[in-house]
């Protein structure tokens, strides 16, 4: 049984309701477009910087999925028959035409009687479908997709200018000490690992932790030890020297490796070979290799004459340096309450500081 | 007895205008019952059967009369008593002589033999009674003596039960009840039916002079038009969404019935609910079902099939308020 008339209006059906598929697609895919700026907006807040061209990519992604999704997904003629009785007062007639369109024949009132209910229906449905109108109203989500796009391109904008200008300001003053003091710190590590890269260095001996600094991911001069180690001392030389230029960029970029107090004097050096005694050791000159090492390969063995040599050798060592007192400070260390007491004291004592 | 020549059925638009001018006769007898008739009449034609319910005096009895003499119908009435026998219901062999002249036992046909059977306060009658007509009902046929009859065509069967003075009597089983169709509620006519009562039946009895409107040959063929109505996939599915719906025990979300019912409705009620709805489609001029076609037949196919637990009674709830709770849902969810 086919009846051309509940074909057209199925056909119809179809259409429309493809058509608010459609439109669900594009009225979803700006709500999201506006999600993905809003998502976009924070991480370059609060995350990372975020170039424009992520978010043209992701709101086209978005974009093409619902308007192939929504092609894709084919409408069901049970669902239009389902709609055409709901909305087009069908009576479950469309769908019983639909159930019985390729069956077998009916007896023949029946076809007659529900071939002309079929009619009756369709003629009156082309009115009701015009009365009923898809809901396009696209406005507001693209609308807001828009201000959403437009939000972001101008919020992603004024973050970077901003970061770009700080960084450039404090760059030209300190960008020797920074490099210094980074590159020693690549070097380092810590300032355990300098302290025997040092005594190495006075020696004139391989540096053994070159190695493992170069593993460590550190500057490609970790092949020669010797270099490195010159290239440390001069960082370190350069760092005391940038000082206040490094005290500078700490206060306008932030607090970096080697600001901290203890190591804003020398970042190449631990705070055990920051001391007097310390400098005096190193200070000292080396002593020959073989006066201090044993032959592994030799057999031990005792002489008399060894102990007068040892004795005798014992004066060409250069005397121990004489202990020089700790630099004077220009800054008193005093803070003000123990300034105060000493003043009271001394007016008490009739005396005038 | 008369069997009935079956004819070609009608178109449905002649067998509309048929239904609505027998429902039109019938409402100008029963004055106020619109809804009461428009049951009868689908149950007629749907080829099911009317349990009544209703205090004495309403117009049960004149009903059956007057749907008897509008479908041309040979009726029969039985007036149920405790001391009633199955016998007196269908039929006995008594020791006669034949037609040839020969002695023997004849079988004589009990009232039962009748195209439209009116059984009165059947609640009265023994189970035994009661029992007797199980086979009429719903096989259309009578067994006696080991020899089966088969009733006339159409059988249809409208009992007739009081609410009150419930004291010696035998409430139906409910396999007897699940064999009625409809269970229809005789309400008390409104003021304003009740004076177009006295004007139709003051002077004279109405079904008495209640012309045939149709043949009981039309009648069978208007019977045999209605189950051409051509059903759905979804009408099917709502039936017995409906039907399982009243199931406490089934897995579908039926809330109101668990609390309420202990024992839903039968198969027997899908497939009378679907057969009602089918003379209500025919009745709206329709070759095929729908959705409201069920809801309008929902209430008198399941409000005796359905057993309410003895706490929603003692509540003072009754089948109908129970069945509203499942049947709004479910309509509209459809």
């Amino acid at each position: 049984m086919r009846s051309p008339d509940a074909d057209r209006v199925l056909d119809q059906v179809r259409r429309r309701l493809q058509a608010r598929r459609n439109a669900d697609a594009v009225r979803r895919a700006a709500w999201l477009t506006f999600v993905v700026a809003a998502i976009a907006v924070t991480l370059h807040a609060f995350v990372r910087p975020v170039a424009f061209v992520e978010i043209a990519v992701a709101v086209a992604a978005v974009w093409s999925l619902a308007i192939v999704g929504a092609r894709l997904r084919v409408i069901d003629w049970s669902d239009c028959a389902a709609w055409a009785d709901r909305h087009l007062d069908g009576a479950c007639a469309y769908e019983t035409y639909l159930e019985r369109r390729d069956g077998p024949a009916l007896p023949r009132g029946v076809e007659l009687q529900f071939t002309d209910s079929l009619e009756r229906l369709a003629s009156g449905a082309d009115d009701r479908l015009r009365a009923i109108a898809v809901d396009a109203s696209f406005r507001r989500p693209l609308a807001l997709a828009a201000v959403g796009l437009l939000a972001s391109i101008v919020l992603l904008q004024v973050p970077m200018q901003w970061r770009t200008s700080g960084r450039e300001a404090g760059a030209p003053e300190d960008s020797a000490a920074s490099a210094a003091a980074s590159r020693a710190t690549a070097n380092t590590g810590l300032g355990v690992d300098t302290a025997p890269t040092l005594a190495q260095a006075r020696t004139g001996e391989p540096n053994p932790l070159a190695a493992t600094a170069a593993t460590r991911g550190s500057d490609a001069a970790g092949d020669d030890p010797g270099a490195r180690v010159d290239e440390v001392a001069a960082d370190r030389d350069r760092g005391n020297a940038a000082g206040g230029a490094t005290t500078k960029r700490s206060g306008t970029g932030g607090r970096e490796a080697g600001d901290t107090a203890d190591t804003a004097e020398n970042p190449s050096l631990s705070e055990a070979w920051k001391g007097t005694m310390a400098a005096q050791f190193r200070e000292l000159p080396a002593a020959p290799e073989a006066a201090t090492r044993a032959d592994p390969t030799l057999a031990a063995t005792y002489s008399q004459d060894d102990t007068g040599r040892t004795t005798a050798a014992a004066p060409d060592m250069a005397p121990p340096a004489a202990a020089v007192p700790p630099p004077a400070r220009h800054a008193s260390s005093t803070g003000p309450a123990e300034r105060a007491y000493v003043r009271a004291y001394l007016s008490l004592q009739g005396t005038t500081p | 007895m008369t069997v009935p020549t079956p004819v070609d059925p009608p178109s449905f638009t002649r067998a509309r205008e048929q239904l609505l001018a027998v429902r039109e006769a019938l409402d100008r007898v029963i004055v106020g019952q619109h809804e009461v008739v428009s049951g009868i009449v689908t149950a007629a034609f749907a080829g099911g059967h009317v349990l009544m319910e209703g205090l004495p005096g309403l117009g049960k009895t004149h009903l059956a009369k007057a749907l008897a003499a509008a479908l041309g119908l040979k009726w029969a009435r039985i007036q149920c008593t405790p001391d009633l026998m199955p016998a007196d219901v269908t039929g006995a062999e008594i020791y006669s002589t034949g037609r040839d002249g020969t002695p023997g036992f004849v079988f004589r046909p009990g009232p039962v033999f009748a195209q439209l059977l009116l059984v009165d306060e059947i609640n009265r009658a023994t189970p035994r009674t009661q029992a007797a007509l199980l086979e009429a009902m719903q096989e259309h046929q009578v067994t006696h003596g080991g020899t089966t009859r088969p009733l006339p065509q159409p059988f249809c069967v409208l009992a007739t039960q009081n609410p009150i003075e419930l004291e010696g009597t035998y409430p139906l089983p409910e396999a007897q009840l699940d064999r009625f169709m409809f269970k229809l509620r005789v309400p008390y006519p409104d003021p304003a039916s009740l004076g177009a009562l006295l004007d139709v039946s003051l002077d004279a009895e109405p079904a008495d002079e209640l012309a045939a409107v149709l043949h009981p040959s039309e009648v069978l063929a208007l019977t045999a038009l209605c189950r051409t109505v051509l059903v759905s996939g979804r009408c099917k599915q709502a039936a017995i969404d409906l039907v399982l719906a009243t199931q406490p025990s089934a897995s579908h979300d039926a809330g109101e019935a668990r609390r309420h019912i202990r024992y839903g409705a039968s198969p027997r009620a899908l497939q009378s609910l679907v057969r009602a709805a089918r003379v209500q489609a025919v009745m709206a001029g329709r070759a095929h079902l729908d959705v409201e076609d069920l809801a309008r037949v929902a209430l008198p196919v399941l409000r005796h099939r359905v057993l309410l637990r003895l706490e929603s009674e003692l509540e003072g709830l009754d089948a109908d308020s129970v069945l509203a709770g499942i049947i709004d849902p479910w309509r509209r969810g459809c």
